[in-house]
């Protein structure tokens, strides 16, 4: 399912007398069915903010997202989250935190089970059904939170730095394994992040935004061969890096800070 | 290693402080003597015969069916409007100062209140038990419903719960060792309410029947009395406890876990 972003602002009211903040400006693409897109930018962007505009939990100030054709002003059922805290409920057993949305919408238990079973093997947790949240360590607790979006099928999966609590190993072979579960159901992914290099692995396309106000600043193609590692193609891989460097800011800071 | 025996030791030395107690209370009345502290044992044997001929137990039907209902609507509008005033920063922001400031009077003041609106009868004991055991389920609901993590109503919102949905599925879940507590304290509360506007003004019930044994030097009724009102309050005690541990394994696996170390 497409994603359009037709010239999206958020104007924030300023609090206690301070002035408006302009926290998204313009913002304007399209993210194509099946696309793996990645929000680069530093804290402080608006790339959470846009986040939440694309999944209906905050309207635009001005501009609109589509969905398909359908223009989104609540949160839609093709839509997924994946969200950087943990929000696996600690009184539910994996099994019950990944059949949660389906038992919402009013699945029975055994209808639920195959697909249930079906996403835990996607996500690699097999045999830790009846485990509690608080028994599994970071990676896996957003494993199951990974799980319990795949269960209801989305057509669109929205992700807010969903690897950002986690350390770079373990973000690594995560972010392989999404882009396995990526493969295998064929959905949308629009996925935010402030790290360049989960950015490289993961993304066909990358948006950088500068901060404050948050605007489109390039929009970079990825082509490099999977799995993306720096040893696979380095030269390719180190112009990419530069040019995003360079995008967000960074080439300047360094060279600020020699000077 | 020292897990296994832990419990034992603990159920050991609480058994040793009831024995301490019953020998305390022994040579206590042996000091003052028979009338004005009886025995332990012609107590217990009191509290059976007055168990038997009638007046005992009728005294703890009355109260129990008071204290039953009273809790009963104190747990389900203390949770209601706390989940309600947690959800609504402005309002409880609002109410919850006032809440607290007429939790603290000393309420067996605004009894009289409660007689002439609600008469002499059950309806005043169950309406005063009400107001003294209302306070805490609210106070306790409404600061874990304010402080329940946002990005589980995000993930209610985003799979499109109902209202009801996100309360039943989410909320209370999310809120219940709290709300446990809240309950445990509720239910003292509230018993205590009961049992003060019995001993205030009624004509059945404990607190009647206390009120009416002390005022005749009745030691022998008197401790009879407290007897089975301890035992009622320590035992829901424990149930409320057993509850808690229940509805929150993390905790308890959190204990077991800095007991290992």
């Amino acid at each position: 399912m497409q994603l359009t972003l037709k010239s999206v602002s958020k104007v924030f009211p300023g609090g206690a007398g301070g002035a408006p903040v302009t926290a998204l400006e313009d913002i304007a693409f399209t993210v194509a069915s099946g696309e793996f897109v990645a929000v680069l930018g530093p804290s402080g962007c608006g790339k959470s903010t846009l986040l939440e505009i694309i999944a209906g939990l905050s309207s635009p100030s001005a501009g609109e997202i589509l969905l398909g054709d359908e223009l989104v002003s609540s949160p839609s059922s093709h839509v997924s989250v994946v969200f950087q805290e943990d929000s696996t409920f600690p009184w539910r057993t994996v099994a019950d935190n990944v059949g949660f949305g389906l038992q919402m919408r009013g699945v029975r238990k055994a209808e639920r089970e195959h697909a249930v079973a079906r996403a835990i093997e996607l996500v690699g947790l097999s045999g830790f059904e009846g485990r509690y949240p608080h028994q599994l360590s970071g990676g896996m607790r957003q494993r199951v939170a990974i799980a319990r979006t795949l269960v209801l099928n989305p057509a669109v999966m929205l992700m807010d730095e969903p690897f950002g609590a986690l350390d770079e190993q373990t973000r690594f072979v995560i972010g392989e394994e999404l882009l396995r579960i990526w493969d295998a159901t064929g959905c949308t992914i629009f996925f935010v992040t402030h790290s360049l290099h989960e950015a490289v692995q993961l993304a066909d396309r990358i948006v950088v935004l500068s901060a404050r106000p948050g605007r489109v600043k390039r929009i970079f193609e990825n082509h490099l061969p999977r799995p993306r590692v720096e040893t696979e193609d380095p030269r390719a891989y180190a112009e990419l890096m530069a040019g995003l460097r360079d995008a967000i800011g960074l080439t300047q800071a360094a060279t600020r800070v020699k000077a | 290693m020292q897990n296994a025996s832990r419990p034992v030791a603990v159920a050991a030395i609480r058994g040793l402080f009831v024995v301490l107690l019953l020998a305390l209370w022994s040579v206590g009345s042996a000091v003052y003597g028979d009338t004005v502290l009886p025995p332990p044992l012609s107590i217990a044997a009191t509290v059976i015969h007055g168990w038997r001929e009638g007046w005992l137990m009728h005294a703890t039907a009355v109260t129990i069916s008071e204290v039953v209902p009273a809790f009963l609507i104190a747990a389900i509008v203390g949770t209601g409007f706390g989940l309600l005033l947690g959800l609504r920063d402005v309002w409880g922001d609002v109410l919850e100062p006032m809440i607290l400031g007429v939790y603290s009077i000393p309420k067996i003041t605004l009894y009289p209140v409660f007689l002439v609106l609600f008469k002499l009868g059950m309806a005043s004991k169950v309406a005063f038990g009400f107001f003294h055991g209302v306070f805490p389920v609210e106070i306790m609901t409404q600061r874990a419903t304010s402080t329940v993590s946002p990005v589980y109503l995000k993930v209610a919102r985003t799979m499109r719960l109902t209202p009801w949905q996100t309360t039943v599925h989410v909320l209370l879940p999310a809120i219940l060792p709290a709300l446990t507590v809240g309950l445990r304290l509720a239910f003292s509360l509230t018993f205590i309410g009961v049992t003060l506007a019995e001993m205030s003004a009624s004509r059945a019930g404990l607190g009647f029947l206390l009120n009416a044994a002390d005022s005749t030097f009745d030691s022998q009724r008197t401790l009879a009395v407290i007897v089975i009102l301890a035992a009622i309050g320590i035992g829901t005690n424990a149930l409320f406890y057993a509850v808690e541990r229940r509805v929150s394994p993390a905790r308890a696996e959190v204990r077991q876990a800095t007991l290992k170390m």
